[in-house]
């Protein structure tokens, strides 16, 4: 579902399936688990798994984000150009990177 | 045109459905499913879908939900009704895109948004989605 990692410079989160009304419950409880530590202070999302994502699966990723970006250089990577144009439309390129 | 009929619209089948749909969309319209057309469509028919089972699970159990897909050599025409019970898409869609701190609320925003028209009959049971092709 999602794996975590704390490397050298960064805390990378790799979401494996699709974020949507049928999986984000699941996934919300897997990710509000993991306690992310203070250092490093650059966290990466990686979507590549990630087909497709709907307005909770947004929502979600929104919510869960928005109260990191204080503390955190946030930057989501290896989205496809549709999932890519919905965080747009929802404005979360707003918040963080989206390469 | 395609129709459909489906009954008994609950989370664990959604998904089921809509890869029906999808699948004889993509058939009949030689759609390729990594093509930014297909997501349009798979998300529009999927938020619809997934807001009648949200905002009122009773008539989605109760009532069947009906999809026709009808196209025209620049568009296609997406038509979903649901009568079990009125849906105020006015106030929905006019408020635009909810804050960070709201999880729900952006489904019909993002609809508006990848669609050339978007709009509900007054009661709120019939969605009418077009898109160019």
């Amino acid at each position: 579902m999602i794996t975590y990692s704390v490397q050298t410079d960064q805390i990378l989160f790799t979401f494996k399936e699709d974020i949507n009304f049928e999986t984000v419950r699941q996934i919300e409880i897997k990710v509000r688990e993991i306690k992310i530590p203070e250092q490093p202070t650059k966290l990466v999302i990686d979507l590549e798994q990630v087909r497709f994502i709907d307005s909770t699966g947004v929502g979600f990723l929104i919510s869960w984000i928005h109260p990191l970006i204080s503390r955190y250089q946030i930057r989501i990577i290896n989205s496809s150009l549709p999932v890519k144009n919905i965080l747009q439309i929802c404005k979360l390129d707003t918040l963080v990177e989206i390469a | 045109m395609l129709t459909y009929d489906f009954h008994d619209l609950t989370r664990e089948n959604l998904k089921k459905y809509v890869d029906h749909v999808l699948h004889d969309i993509c058939s009949h319209l030689s759609l390729t499913e990594n093509c930014l057309l297909h997501y349009s469509l798979q998300l529009s028919i999927w938020e619809i879908l997934v807001n009648i089972i949200d905002h009122n699970p009773q008539a989605a159990s109760t009532h069947p939900t009906h999809i026709t897909v009808l196209w025209t050599d620049s568009e296609i025409i997406l038509r979903i009704v649901n009568k079990g019970g009125c849906f105020d898409w006015h106030k929905h869609l006019a408020t635009g895109l909810p804050s960070p701190e709201q999880v729900r609320g952006r489904g019909l925003y993002i609809i508006k948004s990848i669609s050339k028209h978007f709009s509900f009959d007054e009661r709120g049971e019939t969605a009418i989605i077009i898109f160019d092709r």
